[in-house]
């Protein structure tokens, strides 16, 4: 099995009597996605977020896939592929000494290649807006967010545990009162996403038409609830225990060990930073929570993002358009 | 419901490799599983498994959204989300917060045979957990205000699962409703809006009283736990809940159909048409059934399967064929009439006809000759794939999620382990027997989802 995989990783036929097919699929499939609020929503804030850099282009032009040439292609392979820039990671019930030669004797004879070069982005400075009508849209879709610290900021994990705190958990503060207390929306989370050097904030929610306005209200309370309130210890400890379960539960399969391992990798962490990570996590203070959500969640940065009905939420969302609505 | 799992980016290559090195002992496989019941009636299977130090709790009650009342569809999953708004010792989010601070995750979801409850904690929070779940089992405690707060966020569910996207509903919930004959198997399970508004407390009282019981139900606990010590909990937690012996099953069955049916479905968010078809399936547990669940993977999973190789790589119609008996769910956990569905997204140059003319093809292929060994062989191994898969899926839940299912309808969990052989005694004659009853033109339902003409499809690019 491995000895075919790495077959087809090193030596990809690559062949141009497919090229038409996949272009025509890739094509569909995309469009397809674009038809989904919620990707519509993602896209136009990464462009919003990324302005000149391809973090900030999710999907291609219909021209673009349509222009590659198979040599294009083979090209592609050619610079970006090789040993210097692939990790193998082996997760299960096996002898690890078999198992390190067989992967070894399968990828033994892969050239280096080049070392990876990723391009740092610079992300947008203040504050936007961006609405994407949708005709007769039953829900408004919201992306409201901003750059953020990366995984290799010190102030990485007490940014975590406020994000947890404020949308990134069911028990949520956002979650509770959006969903919980106003029944404004389904599924509504907080996230950090991370690049290379590079991440952003995110809380994101389908909310019913008619509440779009209502519900970037509540949103921003809570956002600035937070900076102006320490939490209290008990809400900042359930927290931190559900982060420390979470910790476990990554930890517990062969793709959850695989990912960990990927992350710190990807990342530059070092081994300490899974070693450290609990007790990290634990050790941030309610005070902290609050400084990291003043340090990194500026309301003249946020940049939002609504896909919905226009002429039922363009007056409700029109007080969010600028910087002044939101701030602290 | 929903659980949140912080996912983290994954660039590089993975390999994740199951087993050791050189695959061989064809039956290792074999999940523990201690059975038993409550004098009240509670069934109760522990699998224990010490690879992690976790625990996966899973309460399944015996309704599903089939047997919801007739005027009040998408009921029981509303009655879900009830669950989650209060009992005798646990406060709105409460429970929720409960369970987040043991360090654990849970959720809940409604099938067409039962409705489950399940968390997973780090495995000293065994004991917290099953107080819970029983507490919320012997009574809820919820008025007015969670009642309406909760119609607003299932309101919200529909509208973003089905309402406010292209292709909503698209196959999963549609299909049902235009292959099915009985009501119960072929109405809105998801729900229309005005009967989710229309519930009231009392249905939600009633409800719970007439299934939310111990002799409905079944508990499994799989991972990190000390049987005799999960016993003592149980039997302290759940032992006192007094039975209630729930109304027997209305009549639930599907006639035979004899007759092709076709539908059309207009999505005016669509952007490329998309076709799905579905059949009947043999009834659970017979040898015609192993026989399709093989069938399923021939036809339709992964790259090898025969209608990817039809429609993919050689016509070119699309990318992606997908499928499977039950797309809620899995092909053993549900407990009545099932369907077959398989679905494509497809551009507008190409015509249905076209698409079932070319699935035909290869569906006459395993009607009018004997399955060749070697694609007989691919298919089960390929089978027990998808089975450990879905054994270990979601840290255990997989695993609870087969035990109670089989505890419940089969009052036999330990029929985990005898899967794999049933599968392993199907021959070329049964699948070619299976394939000529149950994949009959006539035992089949065409839908297409036609998109907005050309004209205005290609806006908002």
């Amino acid at each position: 099995m491995l000895a075919l995989l790495a077959e087809v990783i090193q030596k990809p036929l690559l062949p141009e009597s497919e090229l038409p097919r996949l272009k025509k699929d890739a094509v569909r499939k995309m469009t397809i996605e674009l038809s989904q609020p919620r990707n519509v929503a993602r896209q136009h804030f990464a462009q919003l977020l990324y302005p000149d850099h391809p973090y900030g282009r999710l999907y291609p032009t219909e021209a673009m896939v349509n222009g590659y040439s198979i040599q294009e292609v083979r090209n592609f392979y050619a610079t970006n592929f090789g040993a210097a820039r692939t990790h193998v990671y082996v997760a299960g019930n096996f002898d690890t000494a078999v198992m390190g030669k067989a992967v070894a004797d399968a990828f033994r004879d892969w050239g280096r290649n080049a070392e990876p070069r990723i391009d740092l982005p610079t992300p947008r400075s203040g504050r936007a807006f961006d609405l994407t009508d949708k005709p007769g849209a039953v829900q408004s879709t919201l992306y409201l967010g901003l750059p953020v610290l990366d995984p290799s900021n010190p102030d990485y994990i007490p940014f975590l545990v406020m994000d947890s705190l404020l949308g990134g958990s069911f028990s949520s503060r956002i979650t509770s009162n959006i969903r919980e207390n106003k029944g404004y929306t389904y599924s509504p989370f907080s996230t950090v996403s991370t690049h290379y050097r590079a991440a952003y904030w995110v809380e994101a929610a389908d909310v019913t038409t008619n509440v779009t306005g209502p519900s970037l209200k509540e949103i921003f309370y809570e956002i600035n609830r937070l900076k102006n309130e320490p939490p209290s210890p008990a809400e900042l400890k359930g927290i931190q225990e559900y982060m420390s379960g979470i910790f476990v539960l990554q930890n517990s399969s062969r793709q959850g060990i695989i990912n960990q391992l990927n992350f710190v990798d990807f990342h530059g962490l070092g081994d300490q930073y899974l070693q450290t990570y609990v007790q990290k996590v634990n050790a941030v203070t309610s005070e902290q929570v609050s400084a990291m959500a003043k340090k990194y969640l500026a309301a003249e940065q946020m940049k939002i993002v609504v896909v919905g009905d226009r002429e039922k939420i363009a007056a409700q969302v029109k007080p969010y358009e600028t910087g002044e609505t939101g701030s602290d | 419901m929903k659980t949140c799992i912080p996912g983290v980016l994954m660039t590089a290559l993975l390999f994740s490799v199951f087993g050791s090195a050189q695959p061989k002992e064809p039956s290792t496989f074999h999940v523990p599983v201690e059975y038993y019941k409550l004098p009240n009636g509670l069934r109760v299977v522990l699998s224990p498994d010490h690879t992690a130090p976790t625990v996966t709790v899973a309460v399944y009650y015996h309704i599903g959204f089939r047997i919801e009342p007739e005027n009040r569809t998408g009921f029981a999953h509303l009655f879900e989300h009830m669950m989650f708004q209060g009992s005798e010792n646990l406060g709105k989010m409460e429970f929720i917060k409960l369970v987040q601070r043991n360090g654990g995750v849970l959720n809940g979801s409604t099938r067409f045979d039962f409705t489950n409850y399940f968390e997973i904690v780090p495995s000293n929070k065994l004991e917290t957990v099953l107080w819970a779940e029983a507490d919320r089992m012997r009574g809820l405690a919820v008025n007015q205000d969670n009642l309406t707060n909760q119609q607003g966020v299932v309101t919200n569910e529909v509208k973003v699962n089905v309402l406010n996207r292209p292709y909503g509903g698209f196959p999963w919930l549609d299909m049902p409703q235009y292959a099915n004959t009985n009501w119960y198997n072929a109405h809105n399970f998801y729900g229309d809006l005005h009967d989710i508004e229309a519930a009231t407390l009392e249905d939600v009282q009633t409800f719970f009283k007439q299934y939310y019981a111990p002799d409905n139900a079944a508990l499994a606990i799989v991972g990190d736990l000390n049987a005799t010590q999960a016993k003592a909990f149980v039997l302290k937690y759940f032992g006192p809940i007094a039975s209630s012996k729930p109304p027997s099953l209305p009549d639930i069955s599907e006639p035979r159909q004899d007759k092709e049916k076709k539908a059309t479905k207009l999505d005016p968010q669509a952007k490329r048409p998309a076709l799905a078809f579905a059949y009947h399936v043999p009834q659970r547990n017979t040898p015609e059934y192993y026989a399709l669940g093989l069938l399923d993977q021939v036809l339709v999973q992964g790259d090898d399967s025969l209608l990817r190789q039809e429609l993919v790589t050689k016509r070119g119609y699309t990318a992606e064929v997908e499928g499977g008996i039950n797309l809620l769910g899995n092909m053993y956990d549900y407990d009545g009439p099932m369907l077959w569905i398989v679905d494509l997204y497809y551009d507008q140059n190409i015509s249905p006809e076209q698409i079932v003319q070319a699935t035909d093809s290869v569906i006459d292929g395993v009607r009018n000759n004997l399955l060749d060994q070697p694609t007989l062989d691919r298919a089960l191994v390929k089978l027990r794939s998808s089975l450990y898969g879905e054994i270990e899926n979601f840290y255990g839940f997989g695993r609870a999620d087969l035990l109670a299912s089989f505890a419940l309808f089969d009052d036999d969990p330990a029929r985990i382990n005898t899967l794999e052989a049933q599968f392993r005694k199907v021959t070329p004659e049964t699948i070619q027997k299976t394939a000529q009853e149950y994949l009959r033109p006539t035992n089949r339902t065409v839908l297409t989802v036609e998109t907005k003409p050309a004209s205005t499809a290609n806006q908002g690019q």
